[in-house]
């Protein structure tokens, strides 16, 4: 038999603990999902290149670009194609994204025919570099984490080159702000 | 500690009911973050690959005619001007790929689409010209999204088929070979890894007269077995989707494991087949009867026509419980 104080400790221990499971899920366990109505697919952590990636790709202009050029600054890659309506949706966002947080560098990388690239960025223009993966072997999407092969795909890189987060999917409402905020 | 800890844990189980009602309380509240988490790593598992959002199978129905099919998933679709279909043989001269209407779908950013749910079937007809190949290599490429939250894209993916020409079904032996993204580098591990055999219907034993079907109805009964009876012809467009889509499919395969399977075909029309027909009430093909392991026809389990899988998946556990 359990006396009266015992019931107080576990009724307190409860709601701790409910506080804390709380605090856990919401800032822990899903970071970036403010409003949790759609799923965040976040890949795993073990499919996460677990040292630097670096990587050549050309620009629109056929001149290769490395990614290490940006070392030191935190790097946005978003994964598109023009045949890709939620890429191109989220596109407008990654622009104002771009303008609003100039201390990070976000490079579209289009997973598409630079021909069909150009004249889609001639019509609806970007305010962020852009690069074209098409032609890169092994696939830079793929490279960086993305199992499923589907597009919009993006990826967070931090300072030191390494990735901190990747996700399949276009971004929910206020995440973007939250991966790039400080 | 841990001792400590078990102690108390077993001592949980002799306590009065309020104390442990309130223990309970406690470890349901711990377990709920540890549930939560779960829930979310089972939401990063929702999207599958291409080659498994859109399955595909082929049969050589006929020599001549390719049938190809796709299995969408809930919730993905398929756009009908990204179906491509090569034959990589030079000796195979095939007619363009016969696609049926698809729906209409208006995307802000692509224009009027038409596109694909839930399954997909299209026909080629081919001929082999000189020197006559072992398989008939066919190399399929399509593209698709998902369209739910979240909502993604996959490049064009092309599987190559091969069929082993020569026998009619060509279902015994056919393999999808590697799914590449169209452009980028294969993985061959995964290419491997997604290699499966296309599904095939089960074996029917055939019946062709009122005292066939009596008999093998009852030698199953006998055996506390029930029996579907299939009425099937050739030319009857019922028969063979149900016979490609819904038989084929190893969900059904499985659950037709302890039923006896009778086929009557009735192509001949000749007066076996009519009585056959008219004995259980019936004008044409397709029909599908079901009866219980007691020997007793289930009518109100008839399937006059085609039926998807999975409602006909339902049908079967009726038909035996």
């Amino acid at each position: 038999m359990i006396d009266k104080r015992a019931t107080v400790v576990i009724l307190v221990l409860a709601s701790a603990a409910a506080c804390g499971g709380w605090w856990l899920q919401r800032h822990l366990l899903a970071p970036a999902q403010t409003p949790r109505s759609a799923p965040a697919i976040e890949a795993a952590p073990s499919s996460r290149p677990s040292i630097p990636v670096d990587l050549v790709l050309p620009d629109l202009d056929g001149r290769p670009q490395r990614l290490s050029q940006w070392r030191g600054q935190r790097v946005l890659l978003n994964f598109w194609a023009t045949w890709c309506a939620p890429c191109r949706k989220e596109m407008p966002e990654l622009s104002a994204a771009q303008k609003k947080h100039p201390q990070v560098r976000i490079v579209g990388v289009a997973m598409d025919q630079p021909q069909a690239v150009r004249e889609y960025l001639k019509q609806t223009p970007v305010d962020y570099s852009m690069l074209i993966g098409i032609d890169a072997s092994p696939d830079p999407s793929q490279q960086f984490g993305d199992n499923v092969g589907a597009l919009p795909y993006s990826v967070l890189i931090g300072v030191d080159g390494r990735v901190l987060r990747s996700k399949l999917g276009p971004f929910d409402t206020g995440e973007l702000e939250h991966w790039l905020g400080p | 500690m841990g001792p400590v800890l078990s102690k108390d844990f077993l001592s949980l189980f002799s306590q009065p009911r309020r104390d442990r009602a309130l223990w309970g309380l406690l470890l349901a509240v711990l377990a709920w973050p540890a549930a939560g988490g779960a829930l979310d790593s089972a939401s990063e598992q929702a999207l599958l690959k291409a080659a498994d959002a859109f399955r595909l199978s082929a049969q050589i129905v006929r020599p001549g005619l390719l049938r190809l099919h796709w299995s969408i998933a809930p919730h993905y679709y398929l756009y009908r001007d990204r179906i491509h279909v090569d034959f990589s043989d030079a000796g195979i001269r095939a007619e363009p790929i016969r696609l049926p209407a698809g729906q209409e779908l208006h995307d802000p950013y692509l224009g009027h689409v038409e596109i694909y749910r839930d399954a997909l079937d299209a026909s080629i007809m081919y001929a082999v010209a000189g020197a006559h190949p072992s398989n008939l290599r066919v190399s399929v490429t399509s593209q698709g999204c998902h369209e739910i939250d979240p909502k993604i894209c996959y490049p064009p993916s092309t599987q190559i088929l091969e069929l082993p020409l020569g026998t009619v079904s060509g279902a015994d032996a056919a393999i999808v070979l590697p799914t590449t993204r169209e452009s980028g580098a294969t993985n061959p591990l995964a290419a491997l890894q997604r290699m499966r055999a296309i599904p095939r219907p089960p074996a029917f034993q055939p019946v062709g007269s009122i005292e066939q079907v009596q008999r093998a109805v009852a030698e199953a009964a006998a055996a506390d077995r029930p029996v579907l009876l299939d009425f099937d012809a050739e030319k009857c467009g019922g028969c063979e989707s149900l016979e490609t889509q819904t038989f084929a499919e190893p969900a059904v395969r499985d659950a037709l494991e302890g039923f006896v399977l009778l086929r009557a075909d009735v192509t001949a029309d000749d007066t076996a087949g009519r009585a056959l027909l008219r004995r259980y009430g019936l004008a044409r093909p397709p029909a599908v009867l079901l009866f219980g392991s007691n020997g007793k026809e289930r009518r109100d389990l008839r399937l006059l026509g085609f039926e998807a899988p999975a409602d006909f998946l339902h049908r079967l556990r009726k038909a035996s419980p």
